[in-house]
């Protein structure tokens, strides 16, 4: 397989994410940004958003987990979750904080727990999609594509 | 901080006429979110920017002034809003009082409440998250429009503009006017004035629709005058709020010596209660606040006034006062020759007691107006009261500086522009008029013009009278020239201007003392008001009213009032929180 050929599946595994509103046109403009004078810009990014997430997602799910959470505090977090989620261009999760948030400001502590174990579980797809993402890039560039 | 970076000033230019790059700009970006701070950092770069990055308001804040102080300055900073230490406001406000920097806001809330909020705080711009390297790649357009404004402001050293250079003399001298121009001018709206009448028929629309259910848009609607909008309206709505609650605050229990005195005097008058109410609520006695609240109080005491009791007292010089009540109210003329008596009466108190030196506090044992029952007297009222010869009291002293007179002359003209009045009123009012002029050019904000251009106008009059009135009052007057008619029947001492009344609510407050604080506040609080402040519109600050008044004077019922949530009130409190400069006693 040429780095072409890969190049090709990467562009499929891109388009289909995009399709299922995986991933947005954000993700793509990310990629765009790596170049000579940031060779492992993706890579970089990618690492960072699965480490953030994880954290993030492990924090909510403790704070909900307490008899009286407090909301502003969870919120605050939410809010950045969101515009973490948004700049990265992973879309599903970026639209399940934003429900998150309306719980709550509706401090509706059941449809808050709820909505974390929906983010972990969009989480988690993503996150294995974006490592065969990572694998495909890798090749190609191992292949000699730039 | 002019050096365009690497390639140099004329090097990589990309061959615009100004010879200006914006590659290697200098760029800082702030944002708690590491995701974020790595995205646009890199989008950034692509722009071939040079970027430093800082997570938090505080780091970013240290490190622009440690550059500053190596003359190696940021060209722009980036910041988000939200951040939990210092959030992206506070550090705008810090970056535009400190430093002469272009800032622009990021936030993935994009509401207008928010994105307004950035704009009145300063910001060049405001971008909604994600950002897109599209939207970023044209902020150095932000930097050399501020380069132009200011370009001869000691640049020209660290300069690398060298299209600029020959431009420097002229833009040396314009850069003041350009500022003030950028200030006033970024939201070009035609300057409302209040007028007693207009104000009164706001005060009617909102009695009738109740306060809680008062809002701009329905009260726009009862008013019916042409060509005022929505927003003047919800500007003006916000003051009257602030008013109330400054004379309601006073009113429930800052007792103090000074109020004991006030109190004791107000029982004598109630038309200088009414007018000291209105002072004490931040409106100034010249304000419309005043103004009509002292209509209303006139309306039934200038009955028993003789109209045209007017001489001229010497040195009071004819003087366009802000606020005189205009014609068309029922029993104008009645109120108008009992305001100008008062006001004359005050105005010769005042520089009577300016110039015995009366002491604050003292209770003049006559009025020539009776107080309502309760009301209380600014103490600087009193002390002018002690000062003055019988028959002349009522006038608080140091609120009208001998040059204020006129306030009586001015009233009858009715003519006057309230421009001019407010200026005239303003000129009794050193610090207010310094605070204002001070934020006025340092915050170039898209203020209402008016509030600007009150500011701007009164800073040169307070100096030069040195008078000890609120500027806020004064300013306030050049908005506002109708009297609340809700107010009730404020003492007739307001229609002047120069009235003390109008001082801060620090003189109504338990100082009894000198009210150099309290014009101090409604000064400062005046100043800091109007560039922070885009729906207070004017130059109302803080401490512009803040008079005691029954709850009667009112004429809204209840001490509760419930107000109207508008949309800029977070906005409003925050700043009225921040603000130290708050009338004493508050």
């Amino acid at each position: 397989m040429d780095a072409a050929a890969v190049q090709q599946m990467i562009q499929q595994l891109l388009a289909h994410s995009v399709q299922e509103g995986l991933l947005d046109d954000q993700f793509l403009q990310l990629i765009q940004l790596q170049d000579e004078s940031n060779p492992d810009f993706v890579a970089e990014v990618v690492e960072l958003y699965f480490e953030d997430s994880a954290s993030k997602l492990d924090t909510l799910q403790a704070r909900l987990a307490e008899p009286a959470p407090s909301y502003s505090q969870i919120d605050a977090l939410v809010h950045q979750f969101k515009g973490s989620s948004a700049s990265f261009g992973a879309h599903t999760m970026a639209g399940l904080c934003v429900q998150l948030r309306d719980a709550c400001h509706a401090h509706n502590q059941a449809a808050c727990q709820q909505l974390v174990g929906q983010l972990r579980e969009s989480f988690g797809v993503l996150k294995a999609r974006l490592e065969q993402f990572m694998q495909l890039e890798r090749q190609r560039k191992q292949l000699g594509g730039s | 901080m002019a050096d365009t970076g690497p390639t140099g000033s004329s090097g990589g230019s990309e061959g615009g006429t100004d010879g200006f790059s914006p590659q290697g700009l200098k760029v800082l970006v702030v944002d708690d979110d590491p995701m974020c701070l790595k995205v646009v950092s890199a989008m950034l770069q692509r722009c071939n920017y040079e970027v430093d990055t800082r997570s938090s308001g505080q780091d970013a804040l240290t490190l622009l002034r440690e550059r500053q102080e190596q003359h190696n300055q940021f060209d722009l900073v980036l910041s988000d809003v939200y951040m939990p230490d210092m959030d992206g406001f506070k550090l705008l406000e810090h970056i535009g009082l400190e430093l002469d920097l272009p800032v622009i806001m990021m936030s993935s809330n994009g509401d207008t409440n928010v994105v307004l909020r950035g704009v009145t705080h300063g910001a060049v711009d405001f971008l909604i998250k994600p950002v897109r390297v599209e939207e970023l790649r044209n902020v150095w357009q932000h930097v050399v429009r501020r380069r132009s404004l200011h370009h001869g402001r000691a640049a020209d050293e660290h300069s690398g503009l060298e299209d600029h250079h020959h431009h420097g003399v002229k833009r040396k001298e314009s850069e003041t006017i350009q500022v003030q121009h950028e200030t006033q001018g970024a939201n070009k709206k035609p300057r409302v004035v209040w007028s007693v009448e207009m104000h009164q028929q706001f005060v009617d629309a909102v009695n009738q629709l109740g306060v809680d259910k008062a809002v701009p848009k329905r009260i726009l609607d009862l008013m019916n005058v042409a060509g005022l909008t929505r927003e003047n309206v919800a500007s003006h709505l916000q003051k009257y709020r602030l008013y109330l609650k400054r004379a309601q605050g006073l009113q429930n229990g800052k007792g103090s010596k000074g109020h004991k005195a006030a109190a004791e005097a107000a029982m004598l008058d109630p038309q200088a209660a009414a007018a000291a109410a209105a002072v004490a609520a931040g409106a100034g006695p010249s304000s419309v606040f005043a103004q009509v609240a002292a209509a209303q109080q006139a309306g039934t005491a200038a009955a028993a006034l003789q109209p045209g009791a007017m001489a001229m007292q010497p040195g009071m010089s004819p003087a366009l006062q802000p606020g005189m009540p205009v014609m068309g109210m029922p029993n104008a003329a009645q109120m108008a020759a009992a305001w100008q008596q008062q006001t004359m009466a005050m105005q010769a108190a005042a520089a009577a007691a300016a110039a015995s030196g009366a002491l604050p506090g003292a209770v003049p044992a006559a009025l020539p107006f009776p107080m309502p029952a309760g009301a209380i007297m600014p103490p600087h009222m009193a002390v002018a009261m002690a000062g003055m010869p019988m028959g002349m009291m009522a006038a608080p002293a140091g609120m009208v500086p001998p040059g204020m007179d006129g306030s009586f002359a001015l009233y009858q003209q009715q003519q006057q522009q309230q421009m001019q009045a407010a200026a005239a009123a303003a000129a009794q009012q050193q610090q207010a008029a310094q605070a204002a002029q001070q934020q006025a050019q340092q915050q170039q904000q898209a203020q209402q013009p008016e509030a600007a251009a009150a500011a701007q106008q009164a800073a040169p009059q307070q100096q030069a009278s040195g008078g000890q009135q609120g500027s806020a009052g004064v300013l306030v007057k050049q908005e506002h020239g109708a009297l609340p008619t809700g107010f009730g029947q404020a003492p007739g001492l307001n229609p002047s201007n120069a009235s003390v009344l109008t001082s801060d609510s620090g003189l109504a407050s338990n100082s009894g003392g000198q009210q150099a604080p309290g014009s101090d506040t409604s000064g400062a609080a005046a100043a800091p008001a109007n560039p922070l402040e885009p729906v207070v519109g004017g130059a109302l600050g803080d401490g512009d009213v803040l008079m005691t008044l029954n709850s009667d004077c009112f004429g809204l019922g209840d001490a509760d009032l419930p107000m109207p949530r508008l949309e800029m009130d977070d906005f409003l409190d925050n700043f009225l929180s921040n603000d130290k400069a708050l009338g004493e006693g508050l």
